[in-house]
C-alpha cells in the first residue's frame, strides 16, 4: 500500500467524498486560495470551485453558523477553524444550535455538519494556540466528537465524518501533518465508536488518543524491554466512545493509565477513569492513573512547554505507578 | 363542576408560597381573573386569580401556613355544590410534585451534601485500622469466603491486590513452613456454589460483628417424650423440633430483649415472634421462618415445618419464607451431636443449639436420689451487645422450664 | 501561475500622500519618528533571521512595512494612554516607548524577558508603558480596548486607548459589538485599522463588500477618516485629531491607515500564493525609504546623521539580540504556577 503523509490523507478524504457528493462544501479561513496555511485543503479550489471551497472573513461565530444553517437546509459543510482555540468563538452555534436543533425541533432537522478544528500543543505555540477542548464536547449531548491520529484513519473518519448525518467535532493534531502512514487509494470509511489496539499486552492497559497515542506505543516499546507488556488502545473516537473494548482489556490486565494531552484537571481522561470505575470497579487491581498536561496556560518557552506537556517519559512513569501497590 | 385552585408558579425559581389574605369570602362570586387571594413568596406578595367564573365554596388552606406549588388553597364550584368529596382526597396525587419540585429533590438527592459516602464493607470489620485492598482483591477474596483480616500484602504498607490472594489461595502463607515441594501436593478446586458463597459471607459477617456469649444447660425430656407419645396415639406426628418452637415462641414473648437487634446506635425489638430453623439441604444450610409462632398451634407448626422443610431440601424456598426471622434454632440431634455452639444468624440476636437426646444417670440435688433420664443440651449463643448474661440466662432457663413441662405451652 | 493571488487590492493602495510634517514639529522630533521606525525595521528583520536558526521559535507576526503606523499612533499619545495590540505586536511595543532588550530576551523565551519567557512573540506585552499585550486571537483586543476606555471614563483619568486591529479583524462580529458600544457611551477610545488589505492569504476584498473600511464608522454615527499607511506623518495628524477629540469628551472614532502587506503573513510565510511581482513596486512605497527621501530633500537632516541614526539602530538590536543570548537565563521550573491566580494562590 502507499505511503501518504496526514495532510495528502486528509486532502483526499475531502476531495474524493466531494467528487462524490455535490452537496459537501468546505468553508474557513484561507482554505480556497491559500489551500489552509498546513496545504491540507491544496487544491481543492481548481478542482471544484469558489461555491463549494469558500474563503471566509476572520469571523468564526458567523461563519460557524452560517454551517449550522447550510446543513440545516441541504448542504452537508465542512467549517475549518484552524487552530481549535479559536472554536471559542463558535461556541454558541455548535452548543446552542447545532448540538440541540434535532431534538428541539421535533426531530424534524438534519445537522450533517463537519468541524475541523486542529489542536494540540507543542512548538512554543504558547497560551492561546496549544490547546485541545475535546472535554467540553464530551459534555454536550447531540454532538459526536472524533480525534484520530493516523493517516488511514483520518482519511476514513474525515470520510465517515461527513457522510454522518450528526454535528461531528473532528480533532486532527496540528503537530501531525507531516507524519506518514499507509493510505488505500480508493475511498473507505473507519466507523465511530470502534477503538484500535495498537499493541496487545497482559501486564496493564493504557488508553490514549491522538499524539498520546503515538507516545504510548513509544513508552510501551520501551516497557517491553524492561519486562512490562503493555495493551494500547487508540480510541479514535471519543464520542461514542468504545467502552467494550476498553472494558475487555482492563478485565484481562486489571490496571488502566488513561493517557491524554489536554490538562489534567476536567480532562477527558476523568471522565472515561469514572465510566471504567462504573463499569468495572471489581476488575481493578489498582487505581486508574490519568495522565495529561500540567493545570497551568500554556507558556511560551520551550524548557516550559516540555515540562507541561506529556511524553513518553511521562506514560512511563505512569505505568511504574499503576503497577505498584504502594 | 366543584374543583381545585391551586397555587401557582409565579416565578422560575418558586417553589412554596404563604397565603397571606383572602380577598374574597367563602361563598363570594368571582368572575375570571378576579383576584381571590394574596401570597407571599420570597420574593413578594403577588396576586391569585380565579380561573374561572364560580362561586368560592371553600378555602382548603390557612392563612399563614406554607402552601407549596400546584397545592391546593380552595374550591370553586356552582353555588351550594357539594365539596365533602373533593375535601377527602385533599392532594390530588397526579401533580401533586410538579416537574420543578421533581427536579429540586432530584437535585438535592444528588447533592455532595447528602450523598453519605458508603463505607467500604472491610469497615465492617472489627479491626479498628482500615484494611488497603484493591477491589479486584477484594471480590476475589469474598468470592473464595476468605476474610480479608486474613490476607496480607506482600511488602508492609501495601495494598493487597490479587497476587496476594491468589498466594494466599496456593497455601504460601507467611509463617507456614515449607514443605516438601507443596505445589507437587494433588489438589480438588471447586467453585463456590451461590448457595456456599452466601452462607460463607453471612456467617463471616455475624461472625466478624457480633461479640458472641453462650449458655449451656441440660433438659429434661421425659415430659417431651411422653407428649409425643400421646400425640401419636392421636394419629399427630408431632416432633421435638415443634415443641422447642413453641417454648422458644413463649419464652421469648417474655423475654423482649432477646428479639432484639442493634442497628447503628438503635435497639429495635421485633414485635413480631417468628423462629427460623436451620435445615440441612445437602447442598448447603437454609434457614426457613416459621412466622409468629405464638398465635400459631403446635400442630399447625408441625404441618409447616415440614412443608418448609421439604421445600429447603428441593431447593424452592422463596425469599420471602427465609426472611423476617426474629431468633433461630438448630438442632443436631438426629446426627448424635451431644452439644455444640451455633453462629448467630444475623441480623438476630441469638440462637438456640439442640443437641441429641440420651438416656443419662442423673443425680438428684435434693435427696442424692440416682436416676436414669433422657437428658439433652441446649445451647443459647447471643449477642452480648444487645443482651447480658444474667437475663440471658434467665431466658434460658425459663425454656428449660416450659421444655420441661410440655402442657404449659397448650392454653 | 495560475493560482497565485494577483494583488487587486494594489490599485486601491494608492492613496498616497506626500510627507508633510505637522505645523511646528521640529527636525529633531521628525528625527525621532525617524529612529523609532527604523528600530521596529531593524528589530523585526532580525527576528525573521533569529526564527530561522530557531533561537526564536513558536509563531512570530513581522510589522515590517507597517512601521509608520505604530510610530505615527503613538507618537500622538501621552506615556500614560493605553494601546491594544494584534498578533504583530512588536511594533507597538517599540513605539509605545518599550524596551528591546526585555521584548528579544521574551522571544528569545528567557525569564528575564517582559513576560518572564511564559508569552512570547504573540502574547508580548508592557503593561506598565500601556501596551495591553499582544494576543493570538483575532478581536480579542477589542472590547478590552472598549473597557479600557470605560475605566478611564469612569476613573475620569484623561487617559485614551488606542485599538489597533487589521482589515480581518473588522469582520469578526466583536469589532461591530466594541464600536456601537464605545459609539454609544462616547468613550475615548479610538480604532486604528491597520488595513494591509490581506489575511494571511485572503485579500480583503474576496470577503468584503465595502472595502473602504473607515466608512463603516458612518453607520455607528462616528468620524471616520482614511489615511496613508506609509506616511507617518499623515497617520500621526489623523491620530492626534482623534485623540484630542477623545480627550474632550467627544467620543470615538475609526482611523484607516490604509497600506499593502509586503512580507508575508507570519516570518517565515514565502508567500508562494502570491504574485510577488506585481507587489515589488510597492516597495518604493515603503515608509522608512520615504522619510529618509524626505528628511534629505527637506533638508531636516544630513545623510552622515541618517547613517548614524541607523548604524546606533542596528548596534542597539545586536546588543538586545546578545544579552537575550548571553546574559540571560532559562525561567525555573517554579515560574510554570506563577501568575496563574493572584498572589500565587496555587490551585492544584
Amino acid at each position: 500500500m502507499r505511503i501518504i503523509t496526514v495532510r495528502e490523507a486528509l486532502n483526499e478524504a475531502m476531495s474524493q467524498e466531494m467528487a462524490r457528493d455535490k452537496t459537501v462544501i468546505l468553508m474557513g479561513c484561507d482554505v480556497a486560495v491559500r489551500g489552509n496555511p498546513f496545504g491540507v485543503s491544496k487544491g481543492l479550489l481548481q478542482k471544484l470551485g469558489p461555491k463549494r471551497i469558500i474563503d471566509t472573513p476572520i469571523s468564526e461565530a458567523g461563519f460557524t453558523g452560517v454551517g449550522v444553517g447550510a446543513a440545516a437546509m441541504g448542504l452537508r459543510p465542512i467549517v475549518e477553524i484552524l487552530y481549535s482555540d479559536w472554536i471559542t468563538l463558535a461556541m454558541d452555534q455548535i452548543v446552542n444550535m447545532a448540538a440541540k436543533m434535532r431534538y428541539m425541533f421535533g426531530g424534524n432537522i438534519e445537522m450533517p455538519l463537519v468541524i475541523r478544528a486542529p489542536f494540540g500543543a507543542g512548538g512554543g505555540n504558547a497560551a492561546q494556540h496549544s490547546q485541545s477542548f475535546e472535554a467540553w464536547f464530551n459534555n454536550v449531548p447531540g454532538l459526536k466528537v472524533a480525534a484520530p491520529i493516523t493517516a488511514y484513519d483520518l482519511k476514513g473518519m474525515l470520510t465517515t465524518a461527513i457522510r454522518d448525518n450528526n454535528p461531528v467535532i473532528f480533532f486532527e493534531h496540528k503537530r501531525a501533518y507531516q507524519h506518514k502512514g499507509e493510505v488505500p487509494e480508493e475511498q473507505y470509511t473507519v466507523p465511530f465508536g470502534k477503538a484500535a489496539i495498537r499493541r496487545e499486552g497482559k501486564d496493564i492497559t493504557i488508553v490514549s488518543y491522538s499524539m498520546m497515542a503515538l507516545r504510548s506505543i513509544e513508552a510501551a516499546e520501551e516497557l517491553e524491554k524492561e519486562g512490562i507488556s503493555c495493551e494500547v488502545i487508540d480510541l479514535r473516537s471519543l464520542v461514542p466512545l468504545d467502552y467494550d473494548t476498553v472494558m475487555e482489556s482492563i478485565r484481562k490486565t486489571n490496571r488502566v493509565v488513561v493517557a491524554q494531552e489536554s490538562h489534567l484537571r476536567g480532562s477527558l481522561a476523568s471522565d472515561i477513569v469514572a465510566e471504567i470505575i462504573d463499569r468495572g470497579f471489581d476488575y481493578l487491581d489498582a487505581p486508574p492513573i490519568r495522565v495529561g498536561s500540567l493545570n497551568v496556560p500554556m507558556p511560551y518557552n520551550i524548557g516550559l512547554e516540555n515540562m507541561v506537556v506529556p511524553n513518553k517519559e511521562t506514560i512511563k512513569q505512569a505505568v511504574y505507578k499503576a503497577l505498584g501497590n504502594k | 363542576m366543584a374543583e381545585y385552585i391551586v397555587l401557582p408558579k409565579m416565578g422560575v425559581n418558586m417553589v412554596e408560597a404563604i397565603i397571606v389574605e383572602w380577598s374574597v369570602d367563602i361563598g363570594g362570586k368571582v368572575q375570571e381573573g378576579d383576584v381571590i387571594a394574596v401570597a407571599e413568596t420570597d420574593k413578594a406578595a403577588q396576586d391569585i386569580y380565579a380561573p374561572k367564573t364560580g362561586t368560592i365554596l371553600a378555602h382548603v388552606v390557612e392563612l399563614g401556613k406554607v402552601v407549596k406549588c400546584q397545592e391546593p388553597i380552595a374550591i370553586i364550584g356552582a353555588a351550594g355544590e357539594k365539596t365533602e368529596d373533593l375535601l377527602q382526597n385533599k392532594a390530588p396525587d397526579s401533580i401533586t410534585k410538579t416537574l420543578p419540585q421533581m427536579m429540586d429533590t432530584a437535585q438535592m438527592t444528588l447533592s455532595p451534601d447528602n450523598l453519605k459516602v458508603e463505607e467500604s464493607p472491610t469497615a465492617t470489620s472489627t479491626t479498628t485500622a482500615r484494611i488497603r485492598i484493591s477491589p479486584l482483591a477484594k471480590k476475589m477474596a469474598l468470592d473464595h469466603g476468605i476474610s480479608v483480616a486474613s490476607l496480607a500484602p506482600a511488602e508492609k504498607g501495601e495494598r493487597i491486590t490479587k497476587k496476594d490472594v491468589l498466594r494466599f489461595l496456593a497455601g504460601k502463607g507467611e509463617n507456614t513452613p515449607v514443605r516438601d515441594n507443596p505445589s507437587a501436593v494433588a489438589e480438588k478446586r471447586i467453585p463456590l456454589s451461590l448457595v456456599r458463597k452466601t452462607i460463607a459471607s453471612r456467617l463471616t459477617l455475624s461472625n466478624q460483628t457480633k461479640p458472641k456469649a453462650v449458655l449451656d444447660v441440660r433438659v429434661d425430656a421425659t415430659e417431651i417424650l411422653k407428649w409425643k407419645e400421646a400425640a401419636k396415639e392421636q394419629g399427630l406426628k408431632i416432633g421435638v423440633s415443634e415443641v422447642i418452637i413453641k417454648a422458644l415462641g413463649k419464652a421469648l414473648s417474655e423475654y423482649p430483649m432477646l428479639r432484639a437487634r442493634l442497628e447503628n446506635d438503635e435497639l429495635i425489638i421485633s414485635e413480631a415472634i417468628s423462629i427460623g430453623v436451620a435445615v440441612d439441604t445437602g447442598k448447603g444450610l437454609m434457614v426457613p421462618v416459621i412466622r409468629n409462632v405464638d398465635k400459631k398451634g403446635m400442630a399447625e407448626i408441625s404441618a409447616e415445618l415440614r412443608l418448609l422443610a421439604a421445600k429447603a431440601r428441593s431447593g424452592t424456598l422463596s425469599m420471602d419464607e427465609m426472611s423476617g426471622g426474629t431468633f433461630s434454632v438448630t438442632n443436631l440431634g438426629m446426627l448424635g451431636i451431644e452439644r455444640f455452639t451455633p453462629v448467630i444468624n444475623p441480623p438476630e440476636c441469638g440462637i438456640l443449639a439442640v443437641g441429641t437426646i440420651r438416656k443419662e444417670l442423673v443425680v438428684d440435688q435434693k435427696d442424692d436420689s440416682i436416676s436414669i433420664k433422657p437428658l439433652f443440651w441446649i445451647s443459647l449463643a447471643f449477642d452480648h451487645r444487645v443482651v447480658d448474661g444474667a437475663p440471658a440466662g434467665e431466658f434460658l432457663m425459663a425454656l428449660k422450664s416450659l421444655l420441661e413441662w410440655p402442657l404449659s405451652l397448650v392454653h | 501561475m495560475a493560482d497565485k493571488i494577483i494583488d487587486d487590492v494594489l490599485d486601491k493602495c494608492a492613496c498616497t500622500t506626500d510627507l508633510k510634517a505637522p505645523k511646528g514639529m521640529q527636525g529633531k522630533e521628525q528625527l525621532e519618528l525617524y529612529r523609532k521606525m527604523m528600530q521596529i525595521r531593524e528589530f523585526d528583520t532580525k527576528v525573521k533571521d533569529l526564527w530561522m536558526e530557531n533561537k526564536i521559535y513558536g509563531l512570530a507576526h513581522s510589522y515590517v512595512g507597517a512601521e509608520a503606523i505604530a510610530v505615527g499612533t503613538c507618537h500622538a499619545l501621552n506615556p500614560d494612554d493605553a494601546i491594544t495590540s494584534t498578533h504583530r505586536g512588536h511594533g507597538h511595543v517599540i513605539a509605545k516607548g518599550g524596551d528591546i532588550k526585555k521584548m528579544m530576551a521574551e522571544l528569545f523565551g528567557k525569564y528575564e524577558g517582559y513576560n518572564h519567557g511564559k508569552g512570547g512573540s504573540m502574547h508580548i506585552a508592557d503593561v506598565k508603558n500601556g501596551m495591553l499585550g499582544a494576543t493570538g486571537i483575532v478581536g480579542s483586543g477589542m472590547p478590552l480596548a472598549v473597557g479600557s476606555a470605560l475605566a478611564a471614563d469612569l476613573l475620569g483619568n484623561k487617559k485614551v486607548t488606542i485599538c489597533f486591529h487589521g482589515d480581518g479583524g473588522t469582520n469578526q462580529g466583536v469589532w461591530h459589538e466594541s464600536v456601537n458600544m464605545a459609539a454609544a457611551w462616547s468613550l475615548p477610545v479610538l480604532f486604528v485599522i491597520e488595513n494591509n488589505q490581506m489575511a494571511i492569504g485572503t485579500e480583503l476584498n474576496k470577503v468584503t463588500k465595502m472595502t473602504d473600511l473607515y466608512k463603516r464608522a458612518d453607520a455607528y454615527g462616528i468620524p471616520g477618516i482614511l489615511v496613508d499607511g506609509f506616511n507617518v506623518f499623515d497617520v500621526y495628524k489623523a491620530v492626534k485629531q482623534g485623540v484630542d477629540r477623545a480627550r474632550r469628551g467627544e467620543g470615538p472614532s475609526v482611523i484607516e491607515a490604509r497600506f499593502l502587506r509586503l512580507l508575508g503573513h507570519f516570518v517565515a510565510d514565502d508567500q508562494w500564493y502570491r504574485d510577488l511581482e506585481a507587489v515589488k513596486p510597492y516597495w518604493d512605497l515603503d515608509p522608512i525609504v520615504r522619510m529618509r527621501k524626505y528628511l534629505i530633500e527637506q533638508s531636516i537632516s544630513s545623510m552622515e546623521e541618517i547613517e548614524k541614526i541607523e548604524k546606533g539602530v542596528v548596534e542597539e538590536i545586536q546588543e538586545a539580540i546578545r544579552h537575550a543570548s548571553e546574559d540571560c537565563s532559562e525561567p525555573p521550573p517554579e515560574t510554570l504556577y506563577t501568575n496563574i491566580y493572584a498572589n500565587d494562590e496555587r490551585i492544584s
